[in-house]
């Protein structure tokens, strides 16, 4: 697995590096439809990202940079998925802690779907009422707590929060889902501690607990320090840092209060063992 | 060498469809008998791998550029079953989500690309019969990889060649295309050669296609 981890990490670096050098002429076919001159059609559909951008970013390079980076995980999980589809049917069960099943991946793309619909519709309500961000964090950290729940393995959570930040990223300019993609990185990791288990004992409660506040103030820094429309200045940090990574805090307590007992829930309902028959 | 809509009769569109879909019905067939789990990650980062060489144009000459292909370095990785599935994905990515490539014109597309591609696989395998010389075997890769975007560049210039009624036909599309083409070629066979050989020095048991060839059997793979 390290094999491949930095595998994928060269080809980021690589895409990164090389963008701003691609060339700009036309390529072999387009030069042929060029030099005779032939009409084409419209197209009928155009894509999210026409020509490898993102509509709503206007910096091209970062537009590149982040239509080619969500092209790079698109292919990587069908193909994986593909991998595991396609090949010999397994004799004996595998421990699923190492391998990414395809049942986690199919749940990855539930939760993204889940995460770009309340980071759509959800999150901004709660500034067109009170003009606080708190369900924002409610949209986010409910996906992953129900994520990391239904998974129980690291970086699914991630998954979740990258792709569905760039999900809502394609369709609304909302940078601060940077913020959130971030939290949702920390998030994965700070669980960790408990194993990626959600339970009810002590000590993956107070993980969870930590897990979630903890994220969600460093979402609140991150979008109150870069995405805010202040000027970068002390005065803008240390507002960041007190005012609104408090209110995303609470913002994921709101989300620890709500989720906590639909796991209970869903647990009692016995639907994690139906999801991993 | 992506044809997008604009350019396709939707009669050439459904034919190519009818054969993309038989052949990859073979790949899957096949791979399912071939591989093992162990594929999944190597199948996954290859292909990513490849939509991002994919978006890297080269400058070639006259003010047009070419990209890598990666049909002939996923056969060589993968083998070609899982070559041709991996093409498939970055194909229909860049279909879907980047308007590169259109969506009628996919099943041309996926012809050109990943199934000429993955058979590319036997011209490596026909060339470098019963050799254990690494220089024979790397000649035979760079040979492929060229034919391979020749021989693809060819098919599309026959699809499109519908679109080009006024100026000739197929006597238009052809010179031209196979023109521009020789050179990406040229560009595609020293990118596949050159990455297939430092995956020989750094990583050799990533190279389960050479694998195959190496030890003359079909059956266990990677």
């Amino acid at each position: 697995m390290r094999g491949y981890l930095k595998a994928i990490i060269i080809t980021l670096v690589c895409l990164a590096v090389l963008t701003p050098f691609a060339s700009e002429f036309p390529d072999g076919l387009e030069k042929v439809v060029e030099t005779f001159q032939i009409e084409e059609k419209e197209p009928i559909w155009n894509g999210l990202m026409p020509d490898y951008t993102l509509p709503t970013i206007e910096d091209k390079y970062a537009s590149t940079l982040l239509a080619g980076v969500c092209g790079f995980f698109l292919v990587l999980i069908t193909a994986y998925t593909i991998g595991l589809t396609a090949t010999k049917p397994r004799g004996e069960k595998v421990n699923n802690k190492k391998h990414l099943t395809a049942q986690d991946v199919a749940l990855v793309g539930v939760f993204c779907a889940l995460w770009v619909v309340l980071n759509l519709y959800v999150g901004p309500l709660g500034f067109q009422l009170w003009r606080l961000p708190i369900l924002c964090d409610f949209s986010a950290f409910f996906t992953l707590l129900l994520t990391t729940w239904a998974t129980g393995r690291f970086g699914t959570a991630s998954m979740v929060g990258i792709i569905g930040a760039i999900i809502v990223l394609m369709l609304r300019s909302s940078p601060h889902m940077i913020g959130f993609a971030l939290s949702a990185i920390l998030f994965d990791a700070l669980m960790f501690a408990s194993k990626h288990e959600i339970n009810p004992k002590p000590k993956h409660l107070a993980t969870t607990i930590f897990a979630t506040t903890t994220s969600a103030y460093l979402a609140g820094v991150i979008i109150g320090i870069f995405f805010s429309n202040k000027t970068l200045e002390w005065a803008t940090i240390e507002w960041a840092l007190t005012f609104w990574g408090v209110l995303h805090l609470l913002g994921g307590i709101l989300g620890l209060a709500i989720t906590l007992p639909v796991i209970g829930a869903l647990e009692k309902a016995k639907v994690r063992r139906i999801i991993s028959a | 060498m992506h044809i997008p809509d604009g350019l396709i009769t939707p009669e050439i569109a459904a034919l190519m469809y009818a054969v993309s879909i038989t052949f990859l019905a073979w790949s899957w067939r096949k791979a399912k008998a071939t591989y093992e789990k162990s594929l999944a990650p190597l199948l996954a980062v290859s292909s990513a791998f490849t939509f991002v060489a994919q978006m890297i144009n080269f400058p070639i000459a006259y003010g047009t550029s070419g990209h890598l292909v990666g049909g002939t370095f996923l056969a060589v990785l993968l083998g070609p079953y899982a070559a041709a599935l991996g093409m498939t994905v970055v194909l229909l990515m860049q279909a879907l989500f980047f308007a590169d490539g259109g969506i009628m014109a996919l099943g041309a597309n996926i012809f050109n690309m990943a199934v000429i591609g993955a058979l590319s696989f036997f011209i490596i395998k026909h060339l470098a019969k019963n050799t254990s010389r690494k220089s024979l075997l790397f000649a035979s890769v760079f040979i492929a990889s060229w034919l391979s975007v020749v021989l693809g560049a060819l098919a599309c210039a026959l699809e499109i060649s519908p679109a080009f009624s006024n100026v000739g036909g197929v006597t238009a599309t052809i010179p031209a295309m196979l023109f521009w083409h020789v050179l990406i070629g040229l560009g595609e066979a020293a990118i596949t050669t050159t990455i297939t050989t430092q995956l020989w020095k750094l990583q050799p048991t990533a190279l389960s296609g050479l694998n195959i060839l190496r030890r003359g059997e079909h059956a266990r793979l990677p």
